[in-house]
């Protein structure tokens, strides 16, 4: 019972988000979301292309809230107790032919996978928070550092905000 | 009094809440990119662990084995009486080995793949395959190891610390396998691998290494009361797991680069945030 317990105390402890950033050029209407590869004085360097620091007028920082801990709760309770039960359903079933045991394979897959867009679904179901800086009237240095700051990790009291 | 004291440093340490800014890039792996990078992992494997910086890894490991050999007897005992003293049923120390045997890994797994690809996160594709790469990967040599040193698994024990057989016969190893397939340990080395990867990957979720760490530990304890393994099968396996993850996990993702800038400056600028807040952001940079 106390591994149980702790078990799931240090389950529920985690908190975590996730975020995406996204960038506003002077040439566009819309935000487009990036994935940062390398900054230089000049470039923001992202995944498949790169954007002038000068052209760019507004970054935001999207992350989605963290889901409460009771649901959290059941989800991981839930996860592991489908993962015991498929288990023992099968060891109880044992021993099988090369063949069965491609139909287990696929049925620990199917159920993963599917638990995997569930988790997805019910996350994404929560309320995102976005953070916003505005760029256009800041000279490059400025933009500059801010976004060295954006990219290294946790440095800046900004990254707290919610 | 102490005891709430670890308790409360634990707590602590748990809900430090880690704003992990991705500092890597990640992108799509092939559906069988995990077995492509196996001979390149096992090539990496061999040349590493012989550098002068992990020397003492190294030496840690060998001297560890060798003492758990000695006394390994008498530490099956101690977690056969640690199972009893906390009236672990067969059925727990059951599940606690059954957390190594790949099913868990292979369910984990889908579930990022799942996640992965209907939300399109490379994040999570990739350390599905960085899971089945290195846990592959650590279980080759694991296999390797195992048809060398033949050494008998407790519940089929002919000495107290179980025979060694090296290279043993084949025909008889697989027809009989527990008496030759104790050392090392496979289950460790594939949940040691599924927790790195995930802890290397999802630094922001700080309950993985703690949780991780702890279904080590338990799944050595529950090998052991099981009798499939002894603790001197454990630090091989939990080193072989460790290493090809962190290898996996190296090859799976690219470092964003920032160029430092060093001069010291000092900023001030709006900060508007959602829901119609607005506020003043002060930064100084040293």
């Amino acid at each position: 019972m106390p591994i149980r317990i702790t078990v799931l105390f240090i389950l529920l402890m985690g908190s975590s988000f996730s975020q995406t950033m996204e960038i506003l050029s002077t040439e566009d209407a819309d935000y487009i979301k990036i994935t940062p590869v390398h900054l230089t004085d000049d470039f923001l360097f992202f995944q498949s292309d790169s954007i002038k620091i000068e052209e760019i007028n507004s970054v935001r920082m999207i992350k989605n809230n963290d889901i409460p801990i009771t649901i959290k709760a059941v989800l991981a309770t839930g996860y592991f107790s489908l993962f015991y039960y498929m288990l023992e359903y099968m060891y109880k079933e044992a021993p099988f032919t090369i063949p069965q045991f491609s139909g287990v394979f696929s049925v620990f897959i199917i159920a993963g996978t599917g638990a995997g867009i569930i988790y997805g679904k019910i996350i994404n179901s929560y309320p995102e928070g976005k953070t916003s800086y505005d760029f256009s009237t800041m000279p490059v240095e400025e933009k500059y550092t801010i976004l060295q700051q954006i990219l290294t990790k946790n440095k800046v009291p900004f990254h707290k905000t919610p | 009094m102490i005891k709430k004291l670890i308790i409360y440093a634990v707590i602590g340490l748990l809900t430090g809440n880690t704003f992990a800014q991705q500092d890597y890039m990640y992108t799509r792996p092939g559906w069988f990119t995990f077995l492509k990078n196996i001979p390149g992992d096992m090539r990496d494997y061999t040349r590493d662990p012989l550098t002068k910086k992990n020397l003492w890894g190294l030496t840690a490991i060998t001297v560890s084995t060798g003492l758990m050999i000695y006394y390994d007897d008498k530490l099956l005992d101690a977690s056969n009486e640690l199972s009893d003293q906390l009236g672990w049923s067969e059925q727990t120390n059951w599940r606690m080995e059954h957390i190594g045997d790949g099913y868990l890994q292979l369910y984990v797994a889908s579930s990022l793949i799942g996640y992965g690809l209907y939300y399109n996160d490379n994040r999570a594709l990739q350390s599905a395959s960085q899971i089945f790469e290195s846990v592959f990967a650590a279980g080759t040599i694991v296999q390797l190891l195992k048809h060398i040193t033949g050494r008998e698994s407790p519940f089929v024990a002919t000495t107290p610390t179980g025979r060694w057989r090296f290279f043993p016969n084949q025909t008889d190893y697989h027809h009989r396998v527990p008496e030759f397939d104790a050392f090392p340990s496979g289950h460790i080395s594939s949940i040691t691998a599924m927790v790195v990867v995930l802890s290397e990957n999802y630094p922001e979720y700080t309950f993985i290494k703690p949780l991780g760490y702890l279904a080590i530990g338990l799944n050595a304890i529950g090998m052991m009361n099981t009798g499939v393994h002894w603790m001197s099968d454990h630090p091989i396996g939990i080193a072989l797991g460790y290493s090809f993850a962190k290898i996996a996990v190296k090859k799976g993702r690219t470092q964003i680069k920032t160029s430092i800038k060093t001069p010291p400056s000092f900023s001030i600028y709006p900060l508007f945030v959602s829901k119609d807040g607005f506020g003043i952001h002060m930064s100084l940079t040293l």
